[in-house]
């Protein structure tokens, strides 16, 4: 049954990296790198050359002059909810001409309003990364595409919403996100708090695309390429699933239907290198968890198996160190 | 050791060819030598106007050489004039806020005048990062289990 999930698992998202990520740079130190970002908060964006140049210049190699340039880009320029809110609403209601006229005025506002406020949205962060960049001779790139979280693209057939980059380091490509690692809306209080994480930052591929499925597949930088449904229907994924490098093994989809006491059994796999404290199932309307047993073997696997008595539909949440890093949407029948 | 003997006329034509070549290419060296220390440097001008879609002036489009820190900006009429000379192949960035940069690759010898439109090259997306967990719209039941 296990190996069953595996295979199905790897079948739909075929996991074959063939392209970079942070851990190839594990020998390197990002402290003088972010130490010099830190030189230059709020430097005006008048002359990007000057300030690519100030933030590369003392350093030696292209993945710390790239992670100076995204750790200050995260660190100094801040989500504006409010453009966020009205780029969103007018694109659900304009189309045709007058979409394509109203987004070029919206581009125009959205890069004067970066260069006077330091304030942006996604693709003002994805911009600013690739400029500062192509000035300290790099080969970044803008990668737009489908980004997903509890609020975007969950089912459906997917809202293109979302820009990161894609950065050519020692000739392999990397992906990044420098929107998502500047901080993060909170659903709660509609408001933005400023924090960086670095998690998105020369991110793995085969976790990245669980949350970031880009327009043009190439992007996703595997070999083989999940489809955009695969992306759309998986298990939802979260910030602290890449920190503990968390995989999906059952059930393969998001939206679960289940007769009225049957049972589901939940798995998943973890980085190797991992140690965490406590993983438990909570299902949403009550009050525990329950734990996951540790199974041995080729793959270690953590599992567990909840029994649905009510009718209704649930959220079901795999939590790690009291950190989401898996949801599930059941169907009680 | 061979010498010259310079009542042979043909011998003497030889020397006299020679020596006018010479002479022709000191000429050039000190003409040379001469235009260098005149401009202190070789190569050529480039000016230009930088623009956008639309074809208006861009002011304060930054020009750099690139892979140094000489550089200018365009003024008030969208102008610039690269504060020293260049040479073929030398390579500029043309950026503004907001819009693709160019790369321009100077050509030829001559003085050049170029005009760079600059294009707005991106669709503004803007989803921002949530890590709030998923939670469901209750069924009208559960909306009650929830309350009581």
């Amino acid at each position: 049954m296990k190996a069953c999930a595996l295979v199905l698992l790897s079948v739909l998202f075929n996991i074959v990296v063939v392209k970079g990520q942070l851990s190839d740079f594990s020998g390197t130190d990002f402290t003088k790198a972010d130490s010099i970002a830190e030189l230059y908060p709020m430097h005006p964006l008048k002359d990007l050359k000057v300030l690519s140049d100030k933030l590369t210049a003392p350093l030696s190699t292209d993945v710390e002059k790239f992670r100076s340039i995204f750790k200050w880009v995260c660190t100094n320029i801040e989500n504006d909810y409010a453009l966020f809110l009205e780029n969103k609403n007018m694109r659900a209601k304009l189309k045709g001409e007058r979409l394509t006229r109203w987004e070029k005025n919206f581009s125009t506002r959205v890069f004067g309003i970066m260069a006077s406020r330091h304030r942006t949205i996604c693709t003002g962060y994805a911009y600013l990364v690739k400029e500062l960049a192509f000035h300290a001779g790099m080969n970044c790139r803008i990668v737009n595409g489908y980004g997903r979280h509890a609020r975007a693209n969950i089912g459906g057939s997917g809202i293109v919403n979302h820009s990161w980059n894609a950065i050519e380091l020692q000739g392999k490509w990397y992906v990044c996100d420098p929107t998502w690692s500047s901080g993060m809306i909170d659903a709660q209080n509609q408001a933005y708090t400023k924090k960086f994480e670095d998690v998105y930052f020369l991110s793995e591929p085969s976790l990245f695309v669980r949350s970031h499925f880009p327009l043009d597949p190439e992007w996703i930088l595997l070999n083989e390429k999940p489809a955009l449904e695969t992306f759309l229907n998986a298990p939802l994924v979260y910030m602290a699933s890449f920190r503990f490098a968390v995989e999906p093994v059952a059930p393969a989809l998001f939206n679960i239907d289940v007769p009225r006491d049957g049972h589901v059994s939940f798995e998943f796999t973890m980085g190797s290198a991992m140690t965490f404290r406590d993983a438990s199932l909570y299902i949403e309307d009550s009050r525990a968890g329950d734990s996951f047993e540790r199974h041995s073997g080729d793959v270690v696997t953590y599992g567990a198996v909840h029994k649905f008595s009510r009718k209704g539909t649930y959220a079901v949440h795999i939590v790690v160190d009291g950190s989401p890093v898996l949801s599930y949407n059941v169907r009680v029948q | 050791m061979k010498h010259l003997n310079l009542s042979n006329p043909k011998c003497r034509a030889t020397v006299t060819t020679s020596l006018f070549a010479a002479f022709i290419l000191m000429l050039a060296t000190v003409n040379q030598s001469f235009s260098q220390t005149a401009s202190g440097q070789t190569g050529h001008l480039v000016s230009g106007i930088v623009k956008d879609e639309k074809g208006e002036a861009m002011i304060g489009a930054s020009i750099y050489l690139k892979g140094s820190t000489e550089g200018t900006t365009t003024n008030a009429d969208g102008r610039f004039e690269f504060p020293r000379k260049l040479n073929e192949g030398d390579r500029l960035t043309i950026s503004f806020i907001g819009y693709e940069s160019v790369e321009y690759v100077v050509k030829g010898d001559a003085d050049e005048n170029i005009e760079v439109v600059m294009k707005v090259d991106v669709i503004v997306w803007g989803e921002v990062a949530m890590d709030n967990a998923y939670t469901t719209k209750p069924g009208l039941r559960q909306f009650f289990r929830r309350i009581f």
